[in-house]
């Protein structure tokens, strides 16, 4: 996947979870909680992030993540070292 | 499935005691006044928070929990304890364990192990195997667990809400009147993660986000190891309730439906009325206090015993995770008359007749209290000034002093 690819399948879960979100604040640099997002809307987020990128679902991949542009980074990471 | 436990001989909780304070403050009323949004309230799924008292720790929330239960006991039955373990992330003392104290203030003998588990939110259930394997090796004797947790979260943070104190005791023996555990089938499921840490008692370092995705991390991972142990174990299937560490209610709903989704291949309107039916029962209790840590898992089972819609024969799916991390999925099964044993235990009468605080009264009592939660050198406890709040008619033991670290407690009323 490509980060572009990985950017929209963020984007789409976030809206997916949150679709009363304006797509226009959901940028790289903003966090989820600071969108209003919860702390289990931010889950549900990331496992719909981890099954769209068919990656397992491992807490070490979340490790330091912060912001959403963090978010796409440890998936496209999680997604290039998968065997 | 195959019965778990049809080739052990049965070993479990015989009988059990809670104590959560005798003061609460309203999660709506919490929220208000630090400013949260309101329309999380519901996703975090409390009611009330338990609030400390001036001279409550660690040890006066254990003892208390367990008076009952030793009193309940013969002497011969005393005499046949053979270990007193204590779970915990609140100690004040890096050396000397809570027991010890608790051995004093619940006059058990000298014949007994006295030692501490620490394993951040798991050490209640580690404690819990620890005491069925103990018994198992000598299925004459008995062992008390006794979870105590005590924090002091962040004033403002979605967390103060939902994190409490408490007690949990649980008496463990080869005659369980409330619980069969099953030891060989548990799943276990552990790694080195930077969750949650308390580097000091009055310093928590969370990441949040980790937590919850290492809480369900875990979930998946120790009952896909609890299946591999007992064959044909299913998520949706074999349990006629589940019981899982609450850190918040709202989290243990987020994790049985991906759960669910993910070990079950199950989705849509039928998850949640899974979740009404087989998981709320077990929420009942937690969401009146708050997390409890090391104590939460046992209270969550608890609430789904005195909850269980019937006892005899019913299969109880129990999940621990611990930051940090450790996991444990495994299987109990309730004897006929359960429900019954843990309603005499009092614990919904207990948490009715608790004074509501206001948060300014919360506010100071917790700050008063924090000064003697933890280590200090001297202090002085006026514990006549607690008691003007309890409410429910029990003994409770206190802190009535500190000198040169040394603490000294009292019942009351005495002994």
């Amino acid at each position: 996947m490509t980060r572009d690819q990985v950017s929209a399948v963020v984007r789409e879960n976030i809206l997916a979870v949150r679709p009363d979100l304006d797509p226009s604040e959901i940028r790289e640099d903003r966090t989820m909680e600071e969108l209003g997002c919860s702390s289990l809307d931010r889950l549900d987020v990331v496992v719909g992030c981890l099954d769209a990128c068919d990656l397992d679902l491992r807490a070490e991949r979340l490790d330091g993540v912060t912001g959403i542009g963090g978010l796409v980074d440890a998936l496209l990471a999680g997604a290039v070292r998968r065997p | 499935m195959t019965a778990p436990h049809a080739a052990e001989p049965a070993v479990g909780i015989e009988a059990v005691g809670g104590y959560f304070g005798d003061a609460f403050v309203d999660a709506g009323d919490l929220f208000d006044a630090r400013g949260l949004d309101r329309s999380r309230l519901a996703n975090l799924g409390m009611v009330r928070r338990a609030a400390p008292l001036p001279g409550e720790d660690v040890v006066t929330l254990a003892a208390t929990a367990a008076r009952p239960v030793v009193d309940a006991m013969s002497v011969s039955e005393r005499a046949g304890l053979r270990a007193l373990v204590v779970a915990t992330e609140s100690s004040f003392d890096l050396s000397k364990s809570t027991g010890t104290y608790l051995h004093r203030l619940l006059d058990l003998p000298r014949t007994c192990r006295i030692f501490e588990v620490k394993q951040a939110c798991y050490g209640g259930v580690a404690a819990l195997q620890t005491a069925v394997a103990l018994v198992r090796a000598d299925p004459a004797s008995r062992v008390l667990v006794v979870a105590a947790d005590l924090s002091l979260p962040e004033r403002g943070t979605y967390m103060e809400p939902s994190q409490g104190l408490g007690a949990v005791a649980a008496l463990v023996g080869a005659r369980p009147g409330i619980l069969e555990v099953d030891h060989v089938g548990a799943g276990a499921y552990s790694y080195e993660i930077a969750d949650f840490a308390r580097p000091r008692h009055d310093v928590d370092v969370v990441d949040t986000d980790l937590s919850l995705m290492s809480y369900l991390d875990c979930l998946l991972g120790s009952f896909t190891d609890h299946a591999a142990r007992r064959a044909g174990a299913d998520f949706a299937t074999s349990y006629d309730l589940l019981a899982m560490h609450t850190p918040f209610p709202g989290m243990v709903r987020g994790a049985h439906r991906n759960a669910m989704r993910k070990l079950a291949s199950r989705t849509g309107p039928a998850v949640q009325e899974d979740f009404e039916r087989r998981v709320a029962p077990s929420l009942r209790l937690p969401e009146q206090v708050g997390n409890v840590y090391s104590a939460t898992t046992l209270l969550a089972v608890l609430s789904a015993v005195a909850h269980a819609p019937h006892d005899e024969g019913a299969e109880l799916g129990v999940f621990s995770y611990g930051s940090g991390c450790s996991s444990e999925f495994f299987a109990g099964r309730m004897p006929a008359g359960a429900r019954r044993r843990v309603a005499a235990a009092g614990l919904e009468e207990q948490l009715t007749a608790r004074h509501r605080l206001t948060v300014a009264e919360y506010d100071a009592l917790t700050a008063q209290a924090a000064t003697t939660m933890f280590a200090v050198p001297d202090a002085v406890v006026d514990p006549g000034r607690r008691f003007v709040r309890g409410a429910a008619d029990r003994p409770r033991a206190v802190l009535v002093g500190v000198e040169g670290y040394r603490r000294e407690y009292a019942w009351f009323p005495q002994r």
